[in-house]
């Protein structure tokens, strides 16, 4: 007997990350503003261990801003959505306007066709799988508390962070198939977005296409192909050179319940091809990954436990994955220059946390350097080239879900060595706990704790002594959230690095071949403690006033050892 | 049931295929060769202590260290004071990296002589020596217009100004740097840019054209210039003379001409070459249209001239030129 089987389009709800919103409902207003506005004031003051007094850099520093942003959000029908987002900025103390800018922030519109296949177009946060396409923001390696999460915010609003995903610009589509009879599911994602345009000389134009088809079987079983191309259009400049960068990967996902427990066994493997076609020199550079996994989680989904294996090949490359959110070579807006030799000021742990001007948010189609003292274990997130190895991660959740703890251990060695058939082994290990205190101990006002660390250490053994190396680092940070009266909150936090030891960096031509190595040695010790208020005023606006010490110390050269007091006032508003 | 089993063993299968890679043993450059402690393994040797490089003879060097090195071998003829500059970066000396044919890098050329070669070591105090001897010296390969060893054919045209302190003649002396015999051009020619010239005619070498390949891209001209440290400097400026219509002579109005200024600023000998190919016209030292087909035809050359050209206001000008040669896809190698 022959069977029928019967095939309906579904709009999938799974392309979270490349329409994150989706269209609202019908009887929703033709015409609406959303937007926010921020207010920032600050008074710093820069303290410099030199026995050279510093007659060039005015120690002390003021200055703020106040921004709105108004976006205008216009539903023409019932299938269509269009944002525009202008941004005006005044900085604090321009005359008669000339601080005054006026920017457009985004711009995208979106919609269904036939009401089966969503699309937008214009600005787009994308991900696609961790190997692919995907935003790691490995150097936040540890959660920071309330008081350090005010700038981290303003910071991830700046950048248009959303875990996972890249703001690009261009179009993306989806839509699924869906099989009752055979329980199954297609679903197809894809996207194509401009990195660089043409300035019809040297740079042609460079795109980034990509899509995932998956294949969904009664929800217990997914299987995915994904493909992730950069390459530039052939006769767009006025030279032959094409960069090309393929990815193309498998992944997987097979969820079986035993007992009382639910089983996931998981992964990705795939391969790379990056080249630069027309030119002699550059190399075909090929290579693979595997990653596997496997989770297990109770129904109550108190605990939950992961062990995993990863192997990228030390010539995968797959720069959509490969990027990174901190450009370490940039420069801080705050104290650029110091001492009186007025030399560069290294960059102070919460300038990471909270220096939007160090944050990129495009895809580089170059390796970015690295801080081996933030993280030299995974510097590239899990897609780093060049690792193997073990981790392990639990979850648990404990009296009544008010105190929550997050562990994971990285145990990983290099699968070719860098300049020595001798390999760096490097472990890293992380711990988050958060406490709802206020919950725990039945207070009717809210009073939570926070702790973080992440641990970290690079060695190679060598019985040649010029090849050994030993780099720990320890990244860490505490804090408590009081409401100390309604809707005010007193905050506090603590967050510091320190770094030790020694390694050998690898310096990469064009091509991202190493050519050389540099050597690297720390004996750094970076803090901030910070404590202040923060008035709620219900939603996501709210008044803050804190004061934070910087502290940096090197001990290698302790004439470059400075503190930076800052006195900050922050109001911020959503709507 | 049967798609389940596919559906887990297909992750299985995906890392048992990728397990392969390239046998590489470590990536960039060896940190042993960047950092490692020098030693010399095999000592510093040649593979012959004299030859004769007319009859194509060579000598090949060896010597091994513990880690890659920037090596130099300079070779010094001790008569001559001619060197051969031979240099690496590797652990080994061998007959790929090292080997002379008895060229010079410095000149005067070598003679018949004994010489030196020198190994030096960046990072290393110590040189490693070894004794050599020249018995025969290297006969580059290609069309020589002239040595000057036979002194000036009566078969080329001369025209020499009558200014103060003329001396263009063919010299031996301390200064020869290919043979014994070189061309001196000095004088002061107050009202005029040219001191004097010889014209080449293909005649004087027995045909109506000078018998050179007729692709422009491989041909090389070449000749040895000396510069002295005058106030003015010198131009040696040479015209090749291209019979474009058959005529079985050059004609200005009908056929082309290439040239090459070269500006004598700089103290001592110095080999000049350059690509036919590259020639362009000049008329009063600047680029100008041609009158024949437009081409590079080399095997066309019915004439070369060469002129010793100065600033007639500058007082007194001074050069000396010596073996010019034709070579074919190469510069020459002396």
């Amino acid at each position: 007997m022959k069977k029928q089987v019967h095939y309906s389009i579904k709009i999938l709800g799974s392309l979270a990350a490349a329409i994150p919103m989706w269209l609202v409902a019908q009887n929703s207003p033709k015409f609406s503003m959303k937007g926010g506005a921020r207010s920032v004031l600050a008074n710093s003051e820069l303290q410099v261990k030199d026995s050279i007094p510093d007659k060039v850099t005015a120690p002390k520093n003021a200055g703020g801003y106040a921004l709105i942003d108004l976006g205008f959000n216009i539903r023409p029908n019932k299938n269509t959505e269009i944002l525009g987002m202008i941004r005006i900025n005044n900085r604090f103390g321009g005359f008669w306007g000339a601080g005054v800018t006026f920017n457009v922030r985004q711009l995208w519109l979106k919609g269904v066709i036939a009401d089966k296949v969503r699309y937008q177009l214009g600005d787009i946060n994308l991900k696609q799988t961790p190997f692919t396409f995907w935003n790691h923001d490995e150097d936040r390696c540890i959660q920071q508390p309330a008081v350090f999460d005010l700038q981290r915010d303003i910071v991830n609003y700046e950048s248009f962070y959303v875990p996972g995903t890249w703001r690009q610009q261009g179009a993306a589509v989806d839509f699924g198939l869906e099989s009752l009879k055979l329980k199954s599911e297609w679903n197809f994602r894809g996207y194509l977005t401009r990195l660089n345009a043409t300035n019809f000389g040297s740079q042609p134009e460079r795109l980034h296409v990509g899509s995932t088809a998956n294949w969904v079987w009664n929800k217990k079983a997914t299987l995915a192909y994904n493909l992730s191309r950069i390459f530039d259009v052939k006769e767009t400049a006025a030279q032959p050179l094409l960069f090309q960068n393929t990815v193309q990967t498998l992944s997987w996902e097979l969820r079986q319940a035993i007992g009382k427990k639910q089983f996931t066994l998981g992964g990705e493997a795939g391969n790379s091809s990056y080249r630069i076609v027309h030119d002699t020199a550059s190399p075909h550079l090929q290579d693979f990954f595997v990653h596997g996994f496997v989770k297990v989680a109770p129904e109550s989904k108190r605990w939950e436990a992961e062990a995993g294996y990863i192997n990228v090949g030390p010539e995968f490359r797959s720069m959509a994955a490969q990027s990174k959110l901190i450009d370490y070579n940039a420069q801080p807006l705050l104290y650029n220059r110091y001492t009186q030799l007025q030399i560069d000021r290294p960059l102070h742990l919460l300038d990471f946390i909270g220096n939007a001007n160090l944050y990129r948010t495009g895809i580089n189609t170059k390796l970015m350097v690295y801080n081996p003292m933030i993280n030299n274990v995974l510097p590239y997130g899990i897609a780093t080239f060049n690792r193997k190895g073990f981790y392990a991660k639990a979850k648990y959740n404990i009296v009544k879900n008010t105190i929550s703890m997050e562990a994971q251990h990285w145990r990983l060695s290099e699968i070719l060595g860098q300049g020595t058939p001798e390999l760096k082994k490097m472990d890293m290990t992380r711990l988050d706990v958060n406490c709802d205190a206020g919950k725990l101990l039945g207070m009717k006002k809210q009073a939570k704790l926070h702790v973080s660390a992440c641990n970290q250490n690079t060695r190679r053994k060598s019985p040649r002594a010029y090849e050994e190396l030993d780099l720990s680092s320890l990244l860490l940070s505490a804090g408590f959230e009081l409401e100390v009266m309604n809707d005010i909150d007193l905050l506090g936090g603590y967050t510091a690095l320190q770094a030790k030891g020694s390694d050998l960096m690898a310096i990469r031509n064009d091509y991202t071949e190493v050519i050389d190595f540099a050597g690297f040695s720390a004996d750094q010790k970076h803090s901030t403690a910070a404590a202040g208020f923060r008035v709620r005023f219900g939603g996501k606006t709210y008044l803050a006033l804190m004061y934070q010490r910087m502290q940096f110390q090197n001990k290698a050269q302790a004439f470059r050892d400075y503190s930076i007091g800052q006195m900050q006032a922050i109001y911020n508003m959503t709507f | 049931m049967k798609m389940k089993k596919i559906i887990r063993i297909l992750p299985l299968l995906f890392i048992i295929a990728s397990c392969k890679r390239d046998n590489k043993q470590f990536e960039g450059p060896s940190l042993e060769d960047l950092n490692g402690p020098f030693a010399m393994v095999k000592p510093f040797t040649a593979s012959k202590t004299a030859a004769d490089f007319s009859k194509g003879e060579t000598i090949n060097f060896g010597a091994e260290f513990t880690k890659q090195c920037d090596w130099t071998i300079t070779i010094y003829g001790d008569l001559s004071k001619a060197r051969k500059i031979i240099s690496g970066k590797s652990r080994q000396v061998n007959s790929g990296n090292a080997v002379w044919d008895g060229t010079t890098t410095i000149l005067p050329a070598f003679r018949t002589e004994p010489c030196r070669a020198v190994l030096k070591i960046a990072g290393v105090a110590d040189s490693f020596m070894l004794n050599l001897g020249v018995n025969g010296l290297r006969v580059p390969q290609g069309l020589i217009i002239t040595d000057f060893e036979s002194g000036l054919n009566i078969k080329w045209n001369t025209f020499i100004q009558s200014g103060a302190n003329m001396d263009f003649k063919v010299k031996t002396d301390a200064f020869s740097v290919q043979g014994t015999k070189y061309l001196n051009m000095a004088g002061t020619v107050a009202w005029d840019w040219l001191i004097g010239l010889i014209d080449f005619p293909a005649s004087a070498y027995g045909s109506p054209t000078l018998a050179l390949s007729k692709v422009p891209e491989d041909v090389y001209f070449n000749c040895l210039i000396y510069g002295d440290a005058t106030p003015n400097p010198s131009r040696v400026l040479f015209q090749f003379k291209e019979d474009d219509n058959n005529s079985k002579a050059f004609e200005g109005s009908a056929d082309d001409q290439f040239d090459k200024e070269i500006i004598v600023n700089w103290q001592g000998w110095k080999l000049v070459s350059f690509k036919y190919s590259d020639l362009i016209h000049l008329s009063n030292g600047q680029p100008a249209p041609n009158n024949g087909n437009n081409r590079h035809n080399p095997n066309s050359i019915v004439t070369i001239s060469m002129l010793h050209l100065a600033n007639p206001s500058m007082g007194a000008a001074s050069t000396k030129i010596d073996y010019l040669i034709f070579t074919d896809k190469a510069p020459l190698q002396l």
